[in-house]
């Protein structure tokens, strides 16, 4: 398994605890996965996401300002080929499918969170 | 007018019918008193019967001529009779009854005067009674004429007027007079009532007293007297008749009429053209209320309403100024719409009601406009031209009309009002609910994610992520304490079911309490403490908790963390105020009522960044009206925001001002 390579992650949550929890669950699953940055809110994923370059975006749909679809699209019209899982506390069918829309991988519960690392490799691209 | 006329014309027909009457009936009695006198006058037969006795013959004495003669007529018409003999040219009175009678005394010569000669030859060549021209005095004073038979000394008379001439021996004479006749025939009052005479041609043988008076109810009888012709006139004497109306009167009155009823007919006419001018102002305004009243009926926005009725009305009645004012909710009047230059300041203004009867052109006029009873508003407006009555009753009309519309487009906009303020409240629960179930999932998802890891990697972890775990989970529990509380709270307040049991109880004590129990929400913070001790409160300790709770987990929110919190307990006047003080942004001034909304959550960038489910002050509120306290925000020395709340000190006040000391219906909904 070391020899698969490093799968970097950007984690965008305004929930403090929520990034808490998913930079240690990432941490402890460890096996390639490593978390390449964090932000607060949509502008500051923008900002990390350029800077970063993460294999994988876990994007919180419910956020101050821009929400996680709105992101995801700004991201996918720069890098249609970004992996981007969608990390929400609510899904609805017009979220999933919006999502599914643009291009967004997957889409998850906050309640499947010992799930996260399994879809990240799974979507993590092949290099 | 016209009747005053006709009863004038009337009264004097009546009269003019009533004096025609009246001199009618004294037309008969006045031929009546003619005719009596025409008879009287008559007696001269009676000296035809003593010519026959004498039967031709002069010699008589005069104790036989009395034989004769017997008795003189009583009513008087022959004073005095003689027989007189023809010597030459003289006719001498030879006897005469009564003797010695004052007219003919014997030896007169009667022929000495020519009226007498004339007499005389005419009676001796015609063998026929003569009567000579009268005399006035001639018998006893009174006016007389003599009459005279031929006698030619035998029975029958000489055929030839030559004969006659030769034959004739003197003459049967006699002074006939009609004076005592008519005196003799009428009462002194007949007298008195009928004016009478009695002529011979143009000769006055008698006038009554009263026959100066005017000749009314005339009545004539001609009397043949032998050769001559008497008349005998008699009319209504002064007074008897009333007098007839003037003429001029009658035709005044008759001017009056006529002129009565053409100022009638005129005024008819004038009534006739101010009626047809009633109709087409009635036209006028049937046009103008069908015209008005669907489009007033079917519009509810006054905005969309009032221009097009205004150029409608204006056009109507000529109006260069118009201008529509509304009674807001405070009752005052608020200009909505106008047309023109608005009215100069302390022009005088003409209020329209049902008794004014015009206005004059550019004249400013108002009319209230008002629906049962009440004044929704004004339409003020000033026209070109005067407005007479029917045009201002339309106007009436069409206000009553604008004032219905008016009262419709206002409950329209209130219930508009009703929708928005309950849409917004839909708006704000759903917003609420999805808060609250993101924030119950997000809570669940961290303790379930944190906990999850910890059981199943525990072996692995090191102390300091164990630790680090557990306070998160710690945290997050109590946030989902505060949420499930603020849900409970949330029901209760849907239901009205917040009680409150109040007491007195140490405000200083129970704040300092609170304060150390609720610390962990202030970790962040630097927390001061400004208690005064002894401060009482007539209050519920459980609502003051969950009041200062929300007071200090808003503080930690909304303000960045190293900045100060302060607690402040202190006497307010016969109240006692608890204050909670930050270092935060602030609550903008127009917010600060909302705040206590239930629902509502500032649109600020700082309230994004926070949990939070619009229920904690609105919770506050309801607890603080139970318990009679007040609360309040404003603004911190720091420009921070400071939520106070105002607790009564016995049971029954009132805590009826804020902070500042306003009344609290002011500051607080």
């Amino acid at each position: 398994m070391g020899s698969k390579p490093v799968t970097g992650v950007l984690i965008v949550d305004d929930e403090e605890d929520m990034r808490a929890l998913l930079r240690s669950t990432i941490e402890i699953a460890n096996e390639g996965l490593h978390v390449a940055g964090e932000a607060a809110d949509g502008d500051e994923a923008l900002v990390q996401w350029r800077e970063k370059r993460p294999e994988v975006v876990v994007l919180d749909q419910r956020m101050p300002g821009a929400t996680g679809l709105e992101v995801a699209e700004r991201i996918l019209a720069e890098h249609p080929e970004q992996a981007i899982i969608l990390f929400s506390a609510y899904l609805d069918p017009d979220i999933t499918e919006r999502a599914a829309q643009l291009g967004v991988r997957a889409c998850m519960s906050k309640r499947e969170i010992s799930r996260v690392p399994e879809a990240l490799w799974k979507y993590a691209p092949e290099s | 007018m016209v009747v005053c006329s006709a009863v004038v014309l009337g009264l004097e027909w009546a009269y003019w019918r009533d004096a025609t009457s009246a001199t009618a009936r004294f037309k008969r009695g006045t031929a009546q008193v003619a005719s009596t006198v025409g008879r009287g006058l008559a007696a001269p037969t009676y000296l035809g019967r003593v010519n026959g006795l004498l039967d031709g013959r002069t010699d008589v004495d005069g104790a036989t001529l009395a034989r004769l003669a017997g008795t003189l007529p009583t009513n008087g018409v022959v004073q005095a009779l003689g027989v007189a003999r023809a010597q030459g040219d003289q006719v001498v009175v030879t006897a005469t009854v009564p003797a010695n009678a004052q007219p003919v005394p014997v030896g007169t010569d009667l022929a000495a005067t020519p009226a007498n000669r004339r007499a005389f030859d005419l009676a001796r060549d015609d063998g026929d009674p003569s009567v000579a021209e009268p005399v006035r005095g001639a018998a006893g004073g009174q006016s007389a004429s003599l009459i005279a038979y031929p006698e030619y000394g035998a029975a029958s008379m000489p055929q030839s007027t030559a004969d006659r001439r030769a034959g004739v021996q003197g003459y049967l004479v006699a002074f006939i007079t009609p004076q005592p006749v008519v005196e003799n025939s009428l009462t002194p009052d007949a007298l008195h009532t009928t004016a009478v005479t009695v002529t011979d041609g143009p000769f006055v043988f008698y006038a009554s007293p009263s026959a100066s008076a005017p000749r009314r109810a005339v009545s004539q009888k001609l009397v043949p007297v032998a050769n001559r012709t008497w008349t005998v006139t008699a009319w209504a004497g002064p007074g008897a008749l009333p007098a007839r109306p003037a003429s001029w009167a009658l035709g005044l009155a008759i001017a009056a009429l006529v002129a009565s009823v053409v100022g009638l007919a005129l005024l008819l006419r004038r009534v006739g053209r101010g009626y047809r001018a009633r109709e087409a102002a009635r036209a006028e305004e049937v046009r103008l209320i069908a015209d008005a009243g669907p489009l007033l009926q079917q519009s509810l926005d006054l905005g969309e309403l009032l221009p097009d009725f205004a150029v409608e009305l204006a056009e109507q009645f000529d109006l260069d100024r118009l201008g529509v004012a509304t009674v807001n909710e405070e009752g005052e009047l608020i200009d909505t719409f106008a047309i023109g230059p608005p009215p100069a300041p302390r022009r005088p203004i003409v209020e329209v009601g049902a008794i004014t009867m015009q206005l004059e052109p550019g004249e400013d006029f108002v009319i209230p406009l008002q629906r049962t009873g009440r004044t929704v508003g004004t339409l003020r407006a000033r026209s070109r031209r005067a407005l007479e009555r029917p045009q201002l009753d339309s106007l009436r009309a069409v206000s009553d009309l604008l004032a219905a519309a008016l009262g419709n487009a206002q409950l329209y906009q209130r219930e508009q009002e009703t929708v928005r303020r309950l849409r917004e409240l839909d708006r704000m629960k759903l917003s609420f609910l999805s808060t609250v179930s993101h924030e119950l999932r997000t809570a669940v998802a961290a303790i379930e994610g944190f906990g999850s890891l910890l059981v199943e990697h525990w072996p692995t972890l090191s102390d300091e992520q164990r630790r680090e775990f557990i306070d998160r989970i710690a945290r997050n529990a109590g946030s989902l304490k505060r949420l499930v509380d603020d849900l409970l709270d949330f029901a209760r307040l849907e239901r009205h079911a917040l009680t409150v049991a109040p007491r007195l109880v140490s405000l200083s004590d129970l704040v300092r309490q609170t304060v150390e129990q609720l610390a962990s929400l202030l970790e962040q913070h630097e927390l001061v403490l400004d208690i005064r001790p002894d401060v009482i409160a007539f209050t519920d300790p459980d609502a003051v908790e969950r009041i200062l709770g929300n007071f200090l987990s808003n503080a930690a929110k909304y303000s960045p963390p190293g900045t100060t919190v302060t607690v402040t307990v202190e006497p307010y006047g016969a109240r006692s105020l608890l204050a909670v003080s930050d270092e935060g942004p602030g609550i903008p001034a127009e917010e600060r009522t909302r705040v206590f909304t239930r629902f509502y959550r500032s649109e600020t960038e700082a309230t994004h960044r926070t949990r939070g489910a619009g229920i904690g002050l609105a919770v506050v509120k309801e607890f603080a009206d139970r318990l009679n306290a007040v609360v309040a925000v404003d603004s911190a020395e720091s420009g921070g925001a400071r939520f106070v709340a105002l607790f009564p000190t016995e049971p029954g006040t009132l805590v009826d001002v804020d902070v500042a000391g306003r009344p609290v219906p002011d500051l607080v909904e």
